[in-house]
């Protein structure tokens, strides 16, 4: 990988404002990277170099006059295929909506664009993000940069693929039960689901109202906590956004001396894990009580004892029941086999899960009394091939869910590899609005530790 | 239930919904419907659920 390929955003930030590299060379450094690396990867269902091109230009042209836009500016950036962008080709992962051509930025595009990012395109996606294994029926699997025969995990696999590939330096993900963090940890980088709210979803395809998150994925933890900084904010438009005056992810970065720090270990969370996961995952733990965090077991009795909830579903069916009804053939039939079956769920079934949620909810609440970061692993099995992928894949999101449902923060870090040299990632959760916190712990294991800085060898 | 009555089931659930499925999709439709799920035996018991959708009436 070449030097400006493995920059961070930090860094390249740093250089830019210090005149030493310009976003003009970032940007060509990427395409340059995409144009050799999409074949393998097919990372990207549009590419937009000439839009590239001229946003880096007159990102340059403003910090010469002294503007400066915010932590994106002049940086590369993906976009998921799920945000409608104005102008470009929008197809959600689909065939549904593979003509559609938006007159309108999802409000996350509007905070990339008004922050200086340059954006080379719309990333590839499982179906509508229905899915965890980004093999998608209309547009091409995504390969993982760390072996091509194995999946970047889902939805936001391009995400994935893209940033641990150094085709871009960061980009936007949506998450409904993992689909951030999935890919993250698959493809050993960050990814950062924000709390509920945080971030806007308006113009954003949904998956399932109440579960949507929309966040970053980056190669490191700070450039994660910079990235949700330029796209959190209050938007009318999306009905669950919410205030939060003064966020700042990156507030505790740097105070990487734990001590004070409580994290509690869901124990549970650690059974069923293929050879290798588990073992990588309790050394993470291993290192953050060695920079001084207090660590002990935490028991959370519905997740314990195998809680499943029946949500996402039955949101996502009333989405696309229209489209069930009047182009069923334009799903593939994966995922118009799961839509059918999410169509048929009972609503008692729906709303007692509901109820559910809310007791779960206070159930972590509790326990978040006494620790201020709950670990696990991210996933509990390490990237397969794309030619045996079976319907169990949504194993992949058993370990993710559940904070899909509590609309805490998340974060996923790249915390070793298990078999076939595979990435897997450490997961860190925090209370509502305590990305900092997390942010904080995620970056003191990384300055401890090199996982982060292991390149693809797949490519 | 017998794979003919989760055939119908499926087909009833699906019409009210407006959704006409192909015979192909039917049968793998049929293939989740069945007895009630089993999922979460042991909460969907638990008495605090109770009490918690007292409590939940209570904050609203």
């Amino acid at each position: 990988m070449t030097e400006i390929a493995t920059m961070s955003i930090a860094e390249a930030g740093r250089r830019l404002r210090a005149r030493e590299v310009s976003s003009v060379e970032l940007t060509e450094a990427c395409i340059a990277r995409v144009e050799t690396l999409e074949p393998k990867l097919n990372a990207f269902i549009t590419r937009t170099n000439e839009q590239a091109r001229s946003a880096a230009k007159a990102a340059d042209a403003d910090l010469a006059r002294g503007i400066d836009r915010g932590p994106l500016h002049g940086i590369p950036v993906g976009i998921k295929d799920l945000c409608a962008t104005k102008g470009i080709r929008t197809t959600a992962g689909s065939n549904v909506l593979a003509d559609w051509v938006p007159d309108f930025d999802a409000t996350v595009v509007t905070k990339l664009r008004e922050g200086g990012a340059v954006s080379l395109g719309k990333l590839n996606l499982h179906e509508f993000a229905y899915g965890v294994t980004s093999a998608n029926h209309w547009y091409g699997p995504v390969r993982n940069p760390w072996d091509t025969a194995r999946h970047p995990g889902g939805s936001s696999g391009g995400t994935g693929a893209a940033v641990a590939s150094g085709e871009i330096f960061g980009g936007i993900g949506s998450d409904t039960g993992g689909s951030i963090r999935i890919p993250a940890a698959l493809c050993a980088v960050v990814g950062l689901m924000p709390t509920y709210g945080l971030v806007s979803r308006a113009g954003v395809t949904p998956l399932s109202w109440s579960l949507d998150h929309i966040g970053p994925l980056a190669r490191t933890v700070e450039d994660a906590a910079l990235f949700l900084n330029a796209i959190a904010g209050y938007d009318a438009a999306d009905p669950g956004s919410v205030r939060r005056d003064g966020f700042d992810a990156t507030e505790q970065i740097g105070r990487d001396d734990l001590r004070g720090v409580r994290v509690g270990v869901v124990r549970s969370q650690f059974e069923r894990l293929e050879e290798g996961v588990g073992e990588a995952v309790n050394a993470a733990i291993a290192v953050l009580e060695g920079l001084g965090a207090s660590v002990r077991d935490v028991a959370i009795p519905m997740l314990d004892a195998g809680l499943r909830l029946s949500i996402l579903g039955p949101e996502a069916a009333a989405y696309h029941a229209e489209w069930l009804r009047t182009v069923p053939e334009k799903y593939s039939d994966e995922v118009r086999a799961i839509l059918l079956s999410a169509a048929m769920e009972m609503a008692i079934d729906y709303i007692n899960d509901q109820r559910l949620r809310r007791e779960f909810t206070d159930q972590v609440r509790e326990v978040m009394r006494d620790v201020d970061v709950l670990a696990m692993p991210t996933c509990p099995a390490v990237a397969g091939r794309i030619d045996e992928i079976v319907a169990g894949a949504y194993r992949y999101a058993a370990l993710t869910s559940p904070w899909n449902h509590t609309g805490q923060p998340v974060i996923s870090v790249p915390c070793g590899f298990g078999q076939g040299g595979m990435p897997v990632g450490l997961s860190l959760a925090g209370r509502p609005f305590e990305e900092a916190v997390i942010c904080r712990v995620g970056h003191a294991y990384e300055q401890a530790t090199d996982w982060h800085t292991r390149q693809p060898k797949g490519i | 239930m017998t794979e003919i009555d989760a055939k119908e089931t499926a087909r009833i659930l699906l019409g009210r919904a407006g959704i006409t499925p192909s015979e192909e999709d039917l049968a793998r439709a049929a293939a989740f419907v069945g007895p009630p799920s089993p999922r979460n035996p042991k909460l969907a018991t638990e008495p605090q659920l109770m009490q918690s959708a007292g409590e939940w009436e209570e904050r609203r």
